[in-house]
């Protein structure tokens, strides 16, 4: 075939393509709009971290200790020429509004404290107002603070706030800082003051939420990397360095696999789309099996024909890819309003080449996958039909249709690679989908025999027809109901278990539970603080010695000899900073599952909660070395036990028998129940009296962890909801494809004295249970996905929203019954005359 | 001169249930070029299979057919499909236009197969001659079947072939359209010298060919001159 002639049977096979274009069309673009929206959020983000890593390191190489910076830290950078160094020490602290001695205190606000040194950050300075250089603001007596603190505490530039001990003069706000998470996700307002300043506050030199850090910078790579490891030599488990390429590295892969996830989510409506477009060009195909013929019987090769409607249908493809970018990058601007306070919203690029181009690749290759198998056997049609009518495409011999599925299948499990960027994930998510189709293919092909063998013998003869419609052999039913029904196992598990954990953090929050904790109290602070919380009518105040340490061996395994055996995600269990108690009883909630505890006979005795004992690798009878502040302690496990971690009372993985740790720098945790009302009153006190006591709200917390909890659950239904949306559009374009049978059972049933409300009551009834059937089957799916989620991985208890799932289920009925009819207008408009005259 | 067309011992059977069935049982003919013959026999007689085998459509269980000098029972579906589009002209009871072509585009679609240097010209006279230069531009579906079929005949005759088919090319139509689509074939007929194999039930337009040939229960079982025309 001539080049001219392809193009001019193209052009000619374009024009009668517009009937079959909108079902194509839309499946395929919801499909791709999701894959743009997801990978456009996912490099969004990843952008901005890597833009921001230098400033968000502010250095670059940067070291960090919760307990004090090594020593040999001031000499190694002389060794380095060019190297400079500025510290900064991160701390929660109250400020509050001074007051007299002897009035009553004034108001107070949790904020994160940042001290720093002359000439910090390195990179990536904050926006201040006046625009002065941080160190001359802060001098000895200032601090900068974020406007929200002066709106807390009523104040204004110039005014006079208490940190620690010692009062500091407003200089100037803080608009904005570098790598700074969105307020949603922070402890309270940033405070910037001095670290002379810090001193003179009298709240840096101990407590345990202390953060402190160096920053280098070096006049080279090649030298910030030698300063990197040089430092790490000699920092040991005492500080963590970092350089700024690797600087959040875990944000950067919790993003990686949020993206991947919802990555999976958004092929899986691609696939539903993939689905809608082999159905809308079967449909097409067999419209066009008369034509085909005749073009066979003029002397055009099936080869021929089915290069051309290959070609059409990438056309095609692509336009409802393009359709599909130009939704998602719509959706991707509206992103920030949606996700505000999670996602910084000039981070969102809603233009991203890469994300057009993956969800462009994406959309023509599933739409070329699905489409190939129908075009070729429609391509195959023998000529001979011009002559008899009833020649229908010859069946496909069982070993071309295994191949043709195996290629699906194969075709599929590379788009799933190249969406998951990982070929195992890809392999479970596209067995996983096999089985699940599978089941709900099966399931579905199961119910439409059931519903032709038990409509005969239904009253009611809309219901009876509705159930002989969906019985009829190849109603089209089983895609329908399989898309539809995985479109709702997305949504529906995503709510279920949004729902359970928003049950879990906010109904079902035992009434025995403290509502604050508070940090750092000093033990000679603890009846006073204990007074205090007494005065203000708290109730079950409790409190436990807190000693920092850090883990040296096991069992004469030093830790850096196990944690170099352990993947890098891992070793955090084993260096990070860890808090030890001591007392005489277990808490209540702690069961002993192996072992007892605290026996006269072993010498320093020490229970360990057991998953963290898994954790560590350590059995009874294992004697674990701690780094207690310079000085080592051994300690032999004599019990393991569990936690009842739901009651939120004080609960710690390791504690010691009475006698050990006593002499231990050490610090008081207390928990406590506070009307809501007494709360900030409480904080104003405590701020005023004890300012190195911090009070964490667990209302203040709980609120927070719900509000992220409500983004993230509208950000995966949203994607969800493509998938779902996507279902729909292929009922609406099977609808569609059935349109000339319909006319002809529109106009049987009217000329047969059917009014035109009868017909659609009718439609309503058919599609309801189509809607029905996709509705519990998807249902079912949820159900089994969300009790797994919920019971087995997040290890929450289970209860069964049944207004939910009921509400799911009816709801995907009343949606089909509406597409469907809606879809059928035309057939329903129709004079009975023009349809039986052209029959 | 070698004929147009030439069957010898031609037989087609389809498998059917248990058994097999046999339309067509050791059919053979020839006809030579220029004819037109009628083939004429009950519903089920073998008619359109013996149509089908004629334009290579279908392929016979024995026997050879041979049209235009082409032995059609060798040749692979490709190569007849090449075949047919030079070579061969179809009408259908029908009418089998492409719905989603002008008629202009219908008559011209064979031209196009053939990239024919004077695919405009010619279909311009062709739409002419069967009486519709002014409906070019309309669909198939804002014609009358008569119309249709008219076209449908000017795209048969667009490659100039040498064999005509025809399967009941008036069995769709009323009597005076049906009359004036024969006209048209008539017409194109004379000017192109084509051999023209046409099936019909109707006795009338049988009797406007230069021969009859019966066929029943898949035999030929007479073949007649018809004394309306003289063979050419």
């Amino acid at each position: 075939m001539s080049l001219r002639l392809f193009l001019l049977l193209l052009r000619q096979e374009l024009r009668g393509a517009s009937a079959r274009a909108l079902p194509f069309l839309g499946a395929l673009s919801v499909g791709v709009a999701a894959v743009v929206l997801v990978a456009g959020l996912g490099d969004s983000v990843s952008r901005a971290i890597r833009l921001e890593a230098r400033p968000l390191l502010g250095a670059d190489v940067a070291a960090r200790s919760y307990e004090g910076l090594p020593a040999a830290f001031d000499e190694v950078p002389a060794r380095f020429p060019g190297v400079e160094r500025v510290d900064a020490v991160d701390l929660l602290t109250m400020v509050a509004v001074p007051t007299a001695p002897g009035a009553l205190p004034g108001r107070s606000v949790m904020a994160e404290l940042k001290a720093v040194g002359v000439g910090w950050p390195f990179y990536g300075a904050p926006t201040l107002v006046p625009d002065v250089p941080l160190d001359r603001l802060l001098g000895l007596d200032g601090v900068v603070v974020e406007p929200v603190l002066l709106e807390r505490l009523d104040l204004g530039v110039g005014d006079t706030v208490r940190v620690g001990g010692a009062d500091f003069v407003v200089r100037g706000v803080v608009e904005k800082e570098p790598g700074r998470l969105p307020s949603g996700l922070v402890a309270g307002p940033r405070v910037f003051v001095g670290l002379e300043g810090l001193e003179r506050a009298g709240i840096g030199a101990q407590g345990a939420r202390i953060t402190r850090r160096a920053l280098f910078r070096a006049p080279d790579e090649a030298t910030a990397g030698a300063l990197a490891a040089a430092l790490t030599e000699v920092a040991g488990a005492a500080a963590r360095v970092e350089t700024w390429s690797d600087a959040q590295p875990a944000a950067q892969r919790s993003i990686e696999r949020t993206t991947q996830w919802l990555g999976l989510v958004a092929l899986l409506s691609l696939l539903v789309g993939g689905v809608g477009v082999a159905q809308a060009t079967r449909a097409w195909m067999a419209r066009r099996l008369d034509a085909i013929a005749v073009s066979r019987t003029l002397g055009l090769t099936s080869a021929e024909i089915a290069r051309v409607a290959l070609a059409q249908t990438a056309l095609l493809a692509l336009a409802g890819s393009l359709t599909g970018v130009a939704l998602g990058t719509g959706a991707l601007t509206l992103a920030p309003l949606l996700l505000e306070g999670l996602l910084p919203a000039e981070a969102v690029v809603p233009w991203q080449p890469a994300a057009a181009a993956r969800g462009l690749a994406l959309g023509v290759g599933m739409a070329l996958l699905f489409a190939a198998r129908p075009l070729a056997q429609a391509a195959a049609v023998p000529p001979l039909r011009v002559l008899r009518r009833d020649v229908e495409p010859l069946p496909e011999p069982p070993l071309r249709a295994g191949l043709a599925a195996l290629g699906l299948g194969a075709g599929v499990y590379g788009l799933a690679w190249v969406q998951a960027r990982d070929p195992l994930i890809a392999g479970a998510f596209v067995g996983g989908l096999g089985v699940v189709a599978g089941l709900g293919a099966a399931g579905a092909a199961s119910v439409a025999r059931a519903f032709g063998a038990v409509a005969p013998r239904v009253r009611g003869w809309w219901l009876r027809h509705g159930l002989a419609s969906l019985g009829r052999p190849g109603a089209g039913l089983v895609a329908a109901v399989v898309s539809l029904g995985i479109g709702v196992v997305v949504v529906l598990t995503t709510v279920l278990v949004e729902g359970r954990l928003y049950a879990q953090i906010a109904q079902e929050f035992p009434t025995s539970a403290p509502s604050a904790f508070l940090l750092d109290v000093q033990p000679d602070q603890r009846a006073g603080v204990e007074a205090l919380l007494g005065e203000a009518g708290a109730t079950r105040t409790r409190g436990a010695p807190m000693v920092t340490a850090r883990l040296l061996a096991v069992d004469g395994v030093g830790v850096d000899v196990l944690a170099a055996a352990r993947p890098e995600g891992e070793r955090w269990q084993l260096t990070r900073e860890q808090r030890l108690s001591y007392m005489a009883e277990l808490p209540a909630g702690n069961t002993v599952v192996e072992g007892a505890p605290f026996s006269a006979s072993v010498p320093a005795e020490v229970s360990v909660e057991q998953s963290y004992a898994e954790g560590l690798g350590v059995r009874l009878g294992s004697v674990v070395r701690f780094d207690v502040q310079g000085v080592p302690v051994d300690l032999t496990v004599t019990s393991i036990r569990t936690v009842s971690w739901e009651s939120f009372d004080l609960n710690f993985f390791v504690i010691a028998e009475p006698g050990v740790l006593e002499a231990a720098p050490q610090t008081v945790l207390l928990t406590t129940q506070i009307a809501a009302e007494r709360e900030a009153s409480v904080q104003d006190t405590l701020a005023a009296r004890f300012p190195n006591v911090t009070l964490v709200s667990v209302r203040n917390a709980l609120a927070q962890a719900r509000g992220l909890l409500e983004k993230l659950g509208w950000g995966i239904r949203a994607v969800g909801g493509f998938t779902a949306l996507a279902g729909v559009a292929i009922l609406a374009a099977g609808v569609a494809a059935d349109a000339s049978r319909r006319g002809r059972q529109v106009a049987l049933l009217k000329t047969l004295g059917t009014t035109r409300m009868g017909v659609v009551g009718l439609f309503a009834v058919e599609y309801a249970l189509v809607g029905l059937l996709a509705g519990s089957l998807g249902a079912v799916g949820a159900l089994g996905l969300a009790w797994t989620l919920v019971t087995q991985l997040m290890r929450l208890a289970w209860r069964t929203d049944a207004a939910v799932v009921v509400g799911a289920v009816v709801g995907t009925a009343l949606i089909c019954a509406v597409v469907g009819v809606l879809a059928n207008l035309r057939a329903l408009v129709v004079r009975p005359a023009e349809v039986l005259r052209g029959e | 001169m070698e004929p147009a067309i030439r069957l010898t011992h031609v037989s087609r059977r389809f498998r059917s249930g248990d058994g097999e069935l046999t339309v067509l049982d050791d059919v053979s003919f020839d006809v030579p070029r220029g004819e037109l013959v009628a083939i004429v026999g009950p519903s089920g007689s073998g008619k359109s299979t013996l149509l089908a085998l004629l334009a290579g459509l279908d392929r016979p269980s024995a026997g050879e057919v041979w049209v235009d000098g082409e032995p059609l029972h060798t040749r692979g579906e490709d190569a007849l499909a090449r075949w047919r589009r030079g070579a061969l002209g179809f009408v259908f009871q029908s009418f089998q236009l492409l719905d989603h072509l002008t008629a202009r585009e219908n008559v011209r679609f064979p031209l196009e197969l053939l990239d024919h240097p004077e695919a405009g010209p010619r279909t311009d006279r062709l739409l002419d001659a069967v009486g519709l230069a002014g409906r070019g531009h309309h669909y198939p579906r804002q014609l009358s079947g008569g119309e249709q079929q008219r076209v449908a005949v000017a795209r048969a005759f667009a490659a100039a072939p040498r064999v005509l088919l025809a399967d009941e090319p008036t069995g769709n139509l009323d009597g005076p359209t049906g009359a004036r689509v024969l006209a048209t074939l008539d017409t194109l007929r004379a000017e192109s010298s084509a051999t023209v194999v046409l099936v019909t039930h109707d006795a009338a337009i049988a009797a406007r060919a230069d021969r009859r040939i019966t066929l029943r229960d898949g035999r030929v079982v007479s073949d007649e001159r018809t004394g309306a025309s003289p063979a050419r």
